[in-house]
């Protein structure tokens, strides 16, 4: 078993460069790209999530040298083998994070990197303390019936570190050639957005190629410039709160209401499910927005006794 | 990770921070007319349609009212604008000119509209709060 290094720690360095430079660069361009506080929580959130991880990792390994005793077929260290379990344990990233975004017990664990309202390269830091309560580790475990483990968790970290410098407003458009293949900064705009019309969209770790496969995948539109953060965003820089909210949301949930279906649901319906329909899910955000444009494209529509919005 | 990692990096990640502080990154929001502050309900808010605002003097938060009688609150948050969304209007409380909406989210906290005598009495007998 080789031993290799860990991509995360060989680029905490260049992270921490590359935000400087992107700070540096907002200030001339639009110092609201930033702001302290923020990129504060952004950090500690995610040193949290380094020791969280390193708290937990031990245990996710061990279980990942278990589900290798039953290997499939044994692939080894051979060179093929190495861009195959990139391109799998990016098709699993996928697969976990739409779960991610579509069943509350996987985003209460997720939707800590989410909350930030700015999208710079400090978002990209701010990064789950619960992945290991959420047990989202084991959209992987397939993979260690085919790779040896560590190949796994090699190919795991660099994908994490091509998702870093994603996170920005910096950069505009690739070529098309590359925005058809690898996930980047715009795409990734369109997933961190509010906006109804991004919603759920462009799940990519590093290859957009699976929401194009799967029917997820969205563009980024000049006239519908993102809007980032949560649908219901916290108004706080509480690190405590950013971590654990969504989980005091399922259990003040799950006690309160009546029936275990109900409190089932409330574990594994999507975010904003609820038992009389009271709150907002991504699709009902979608179906209204909907209506609104289909009502807004009627040449002969009522005129509006609302306000203007400028 | 060691002790001494841990703490090379929250260092790091203050120098970061206030990194982003000397170069006075950030800015105070500012809702700057009634108009704007209806748009931002409507991002906030799929399908609303806002039919009244009350903006603070300061451009410092808006509660803006909705077709079906719900509500959207904006108030600043860090350099961006956080909202909540009331199914009925919000509660309120009138102290002379400044008009306080609840949230009853500890965390939120609520918000205060400073609106004038006239302007906070008349909102706070729309909101059902003379």
């Amino acid at each position: 078993m080789p031993d290799l290094p860990s991509p995360t720690e060989i680029a905490v360095p260049v992270f921490i460069l590359l935000v400087l430079i992107e700070m540096l660069v907002a200030r001339r361009v639009n110092p609201a790209r930033y702001e302290p506080m923020d990129t504060l929580t952004s950090l500690l959130l995610g040193t949290g999530s380094t020791v969280a991880g390193a708290l937990t990792g031990t245990a996710v390994f061990a279980l990942a040298l278990w589900v290798a005793q039953f290997q499939l077929v044994e692939i080894g260290y051979v060179w093929w083998a190495w861009p195959l379990c990139f391109l799998l344990d990016d098709l699993a990233y996928y697969v976990f994070h739409r779960s991610a975004h579509r069943v509350r017990w996987f985003w209460a664990s997720h939707v800590i990197h989410h909350t930030s309202q700015h999208y710079n390269l400090s978002t990209a830091l701010r990064q789950t303390w619960t992945g290991f309560i959420s047990v989202s580790f084991i959209f992987r475990l397939p993979l260690f019936l085919f790779f040896p483990p560590t190949m796994v968790f090699f190919c795991a970290g660099l994908n994490l570190v091509y998702q870093f410098w994603i996170h920005t407003e910096m950069i505009g458009r690739f070529p098309r050639w590359f925005e058809a293949v690898m996930n980047t900064p715009s795409h990734h705009r369109v997933h961190h957005a509010t906006n109804p019309r991004y919603l759920d969209k462009n799940y990519a770790g590093v290859f957009i190629i699976w929401d194009r496969m799967f029917g997820t995948f969205t563009a980024e539109l000049d006239e519908d410039r993102p809007r980032y953060g949560i649908i219901k965003n916290l108004g706080s820089f509480n690190l405590i709160w950013a971590a654990f909210h969504e989980w005091v949301g399922i259990s003040r949930d799950v006690f309160a209401v009546r029936g275990l279906r109900n409190k089932l649901n409330y574990m594994i319906r999507p975010p904003g499910w609820s038992h009389d329909g009271s709150r907002d899910t991504s699709d009902s955000i979608k179906a209204r927005w909907r209506e609104d444009e289909d009502r807004e494209s009627k040449p002969n529509a009522n005129p509006s006794e609302t306000l203007p919005t400028e | 990770m060691n002790l001494a990692v841990l703490l090379g990096s929250i260092a790091a990640v203050l120098a970061l921070a206030g990194i982003a502080w000397l170069l006075k990154l950030g800015n105070q929001p500012r809702i700057e007319s009634p108009e704007a502050a209806a748009r931002q309900a409507r991002e906030a808010h799929s399908g609303f349609r806002p039919t009244e605002v009350a903006l603070d003097g300061e451009g410092r938060a808006a509660l803006v009212l909705g077709e079906q009688g719900e509500a959207v609150l904006l108030r600043p948050h860090g350099a961006q604008i956080a909202a909540r969304v009331f199914r009925t209007p919000p509660r309120a409380t009138r102290k002379g000119s400044t008009l306080t909406i609840a949230t009853d989210e500890r965390m939120f906290g609520d918000a205060a509209l400073m609106l004038g005598e006239d302007e906070a009495a008349r909102w706070a007998a729309l909101l059902g709060r003379p």
